[in-house]
């Protein structure tokens, strides 16, 4: 419950960053510059007089954009490898071999190596992610789809003679899609932590662009004068992540009750 | 069991080649000719040409590929182009603060995670049981390196305990080493001491609910023994996943973490690296955390046929 509250807080958040934002993240104003919270300046201000509230707003709205994006890409990757691995036993050995060797790399250094051929940008972010959590969605799904198709009604579905497609589209994909909602939110919390650290290390979303990770990044080099530079972004990522975590939480609960304490937040930064 | 054994390091020779020929994808994943995204923008034609042979660049995808895995075999991992010189050497050096790091991050990890995750099932559901829950969510919800600048802030620039970043070779002592470790290792591995504790106390609950203990709870033991000698026994079985699993995420943090208290070690290589599309230090880098990571996880799989008779005798 607190979870879905925070999540719905955030999405308030970030879909009016506009207008709750109030101050352009990008204006410069060098005479205010690591200014400490204010009337003015709420969160305070960075090194060269920007807004740190909007920023951490705005920012908010980047998180929510990856992270939902990500999401997609995974949970659609992941359904279409985890669906064909899990239903043609000659396509299983060899998917689930190619997905092993992409889940031998660490998320993050796999992403941080995508990056670096792909370049600095916010598409680049939620491919290079999305490509990390694939595999993680397509082995939920095949272990599923493992189960579903020895089921009598996907049998009599074949005796039938209903194409495979349909089948699969039909009668198995709505029985494999619980878990991978469940793992969904908290690849979701996975990826705006994988966002934030690909900014804070440079190689994520580009500077000027206000995300949680980039005005982190520049806080760090001001930490002794401006403290506020950390520590109200660093609020805003650890409500933001916790709320989605409680919401995983309570999702996994809910969806299905036999997963308790074997699915959850699978960090990878 | 031999048979056992064989399969579990043979199926690690397909990851193996998938993994090297990741890591060799990546070069070509770049838009355009990847010698003259190396190069830069003002290379000139014939550096671009010069950079794409030494790179091996212009010969057919399929002899790159084949000769890749050779080299690979053969153990070199090529020539940094910014450092000009052999990347093994590179990462050779760096390799000393990254394992450092890693490994008191996984001994903390495992010494409060374990320990809380253990007392939590002990008294389900009590105030203890729920306080160390509230605590491990939390500590899931914090990123490593928001952690470690909080850290900074409060034990290095406001209290002056410990030094704000930088790093001591243990060849200066062993007391310095610690002392620049131990902000960048509680960072990391209290992160990771939540990811555990979740698992040990949910493996150990469902332990609690068997019959055996049951039948040594009605044969009069203490609980004291039937919780730490039969009960953890069984329940340490996940949690070894885990911390195999704990120790690919403390790698990658590690490279985050690195960043945060300036510590030169691969994290601040491969960062570099990137920074300067120096290709051959990124393939490196990632090849070997991504080949350690398997062998780790080798290694914790042959760990169960210590732990878990019943995976000997199959």
């Amino acid at each position: 419950m607190i979870g879905a509250l925070l999540v719905a807080l955030n999405a308030l958040v970030a879909l009016s960053a506009p207008a709750v934002g109030r101050l352009d993240p990008q204006r410069l104003d060098v005479r205010a510059r690591l200014s400490a919270p204010t009337a003015a300046h709420w969160f305070g201000t960075d090194h060269v007089g920007r807004d740190v509230w909007s920023r951490v707003v705005h920012g908010a709205r980047l998180s929510m954009l990856v992270g939902g994006s990500v999401v997609l890409l995974a949970c659609a990757g992941g359904l279409f490898f985890g669906l064909l691995g899990g239903y043609y036993r000659a396509l299983d050995n060899a998917l689930m071999r190619v997905m092993d060797g992409l889940m031998a790399f660490p998320g993050i250094i796999l992403a941080i190596a995508l990056m670096a051929s792909l370049g600095p940008s916010v598409l680049n972010v939620i491919v290079a992610l999305g490509v990390v959590y694939v595999p993680r969605v397509a082995r939920i799904v095949r272990g599923s789809v493992l189960v579903v198709r020895e089921t009598a009604y996907v049998e009599a579905a074949r005796a039938l003679g209903i194409p495979d497609a349909r089948i699969l589209l039909r009668h198995i994909l709505p029985n494999c899609l619980s878990p991978m909602i469940v793992q969904a939110s908290f690849i979701f919390a996975a990826a705006v932590l994988g966002e934030a650290a690909l900014s804070f290390l440079g190689v994520g979303v580009p500077p000027q662009i206000p995300s949680w990770g980039n005005v982190l990044a520049e806080g760090r080099l001001y930490l002794q004068q401006a403290p506020w530079l950390i520590v109200f972004p660093g609020i805003a990522i650890m409500t933001g992540i916790l709320g989605l975590n409680l919401f995983g939480d309570g999702l996994r609960d809910l969806l299905d009750p036999r997963l308790r304490g074997l699915q959850g937040p699978g960090r990878e930064s | 069991m031999k048979v056992y054994l064989l399969r579990r390091v043979l199926a690690v020779i397909p990851v193996m080649l998938i993994v090297a020929t990741v890591a060799f994808v990546l070069i070509h994943l770049a838009p355009g000719d990847p010698a003259s995204v190396i190069a830069g923008p003002y290379a000139a034609a014939e550096d671009i040409a010069r950079l794409s042979h030494q790179l091996g660049l212009d010969q057919p995808m399929p002899v790159q590929l084949v000769k890749w895995y050779g080299r690979l075999l053969a153990g070199d991992l090529g020539d940094s182009i910014f450092l000009r010189r052999p990347v093994i050497e590179a990462i050779a050096e760096r390799l000393e603060p990254t394992l450092l790091l890693t490994g008191w991050a996984l001994l903390i990890a495992v010494l409060l995670g374990v320990p809380a995750g253990v007392l939590s099932a002990r008294y389900h559901n009590s105030a203890l049981d729920q306080s160390f829950m509230a605590l491990a969510l939390v500590g899931l919800s914090v990123p490593s390196f928001l952690l470690g600048l909080l850290m900074i802030l409060v034990f290095g620039v406001w209290l002056g305990w410990l030094p704000v970043a930088g790093y001591v070779p243990l060849e200066s002592g062993l007391w310095p080493n610690l002392r620049s470790l131990l902000m960048p290792a509680v960072s990391l591995g209290l992160v990771q001491s939540a990811l555990i504790a979740r698992i040990t106390r949910s493996s150990m609950l469902d332990v609690l609910r068997e019959q055996y203990i049951l039948a040594s709870r009605a044969k009069g033991l203490a609980e004291r023994v039937v919780v730490y000698k039969h009960a953890l026994k069984n329940a340490i079985i996940p949690t070894l996943t885990v911390i195999g699993i704990t120790l690919a995420i403390l790698i990658g943090g590690a490279v985050v973490i690195e960043t945060v208290f300036n510590i030169p070690g691969l994290g601040r290589l491969i960062i570099s690296a990137v920074l300067r599309r120096d290709y051959p230090v990124i393939q490196g880098v990632v090849l070997l955390i991504a080949v350690s990571y398997t062998l780790v996880n080798l290694l914790v799989d042959l760990a169960y046929l210590v732990l878990d008779p019943r995976i000997r005798y199959q």
